[in-house]
């Protein structure tokens, strides 16, 4: 599943342990959902649309796939 | 979500990716000091690394999500194994009972011999615990490879 999860790290200037340390993950973790590694489970996906505060929809985009 | 002040940091996470690994080079030092034997040291290293990785998998609240489905494909291989390992003993013994079936319906009588020796089927327990982690470490390397081979990096 692709996700823009990168491009709002970006914007942010957060380091991916940064965003892991909001999210509760590691920063491999974090790494694995933006390189599209690992899908995020709906709990991990909610905490991240409320981090950016964005619909989920607006981050992960399963018709890229 | 309420504070909790044991909740494992980034850091800790990022910690457990790199012990499982550690715990994957012990278990291959186990293997080999199955084949060559090691330093007493060595051993004690080897070891306490193999069911400290294990144990860690099993029961470490620092694992996140990714990690734990890692974790999950060394366990689903590390069963397989296990079940492999019975089916083959199922067969052999399955096997050895027809044969004797077969020897009493046509000539009344129990055959004396025994095809299949269970006893020489059976590794050493230490033998089969080191199999068993490396079948675990085996499935988690395979699904870490697998991922860094079928998809893009990202810095």
């Amino acid at each position: 599943m692709k996700n823009r999860l990168k491009v709002l790290r970006a914007e942010r200037d957060w380091s991916q342990a940064e965003l892991g340390m909001h999210l509760d993950v590691s920063r491999q973790a974090v790494n694995a959902i933006e390189t599209g590694k690992h899908d995020p489970s709906l709990p991990l996906a909610f905490r991240i649309a409320r981090l950016f505060e964005m619909p989920i929809e607006e981050i992960f985009d399963d018709e890229l796939d | 979500m309420p504070f909790d002040p044991q909740a494992p940091s980034e850091q800790d996470r990022s910690r457990t990716h790199a012990l499982i690994w550690f715990g994957a080079a012990c278990t291959l030092l186990s293997l080999v000091n199955r084949f060559l034997g090691m330093d007493n040291m060595m051993v004690v290293i080897a070891y306490g690394g193999t069911a400290g990785g294990l144990l860690q998998a099993a029961l470490s609240r620092a694992s996140d999500e990714y990690l734990r489905g890692l974790y999950n494909v060394g366990w689903r291989t590390m069963g397989t194994g296990v079940a492999l390992y019975l089916m083959a003993l199922f067969v052999f013994a399955a096997g050895d009972l027809s044969r004797q079936a077969g020897h009493w319906a046509s000539s009344g009588t129990k055959p004396s011999d025994s095809m299949f020796d269970i006893n020489g089927f059976l590794v050493d327990p230490i033998s089969l615990c080191v199999i068993l982690a490396i079948l675990f470490y085996g499935g988690f390397a395979f699904a870490w490879l697998r991922d860094r081979f079928t998809t893009e990096s990202s810095a």
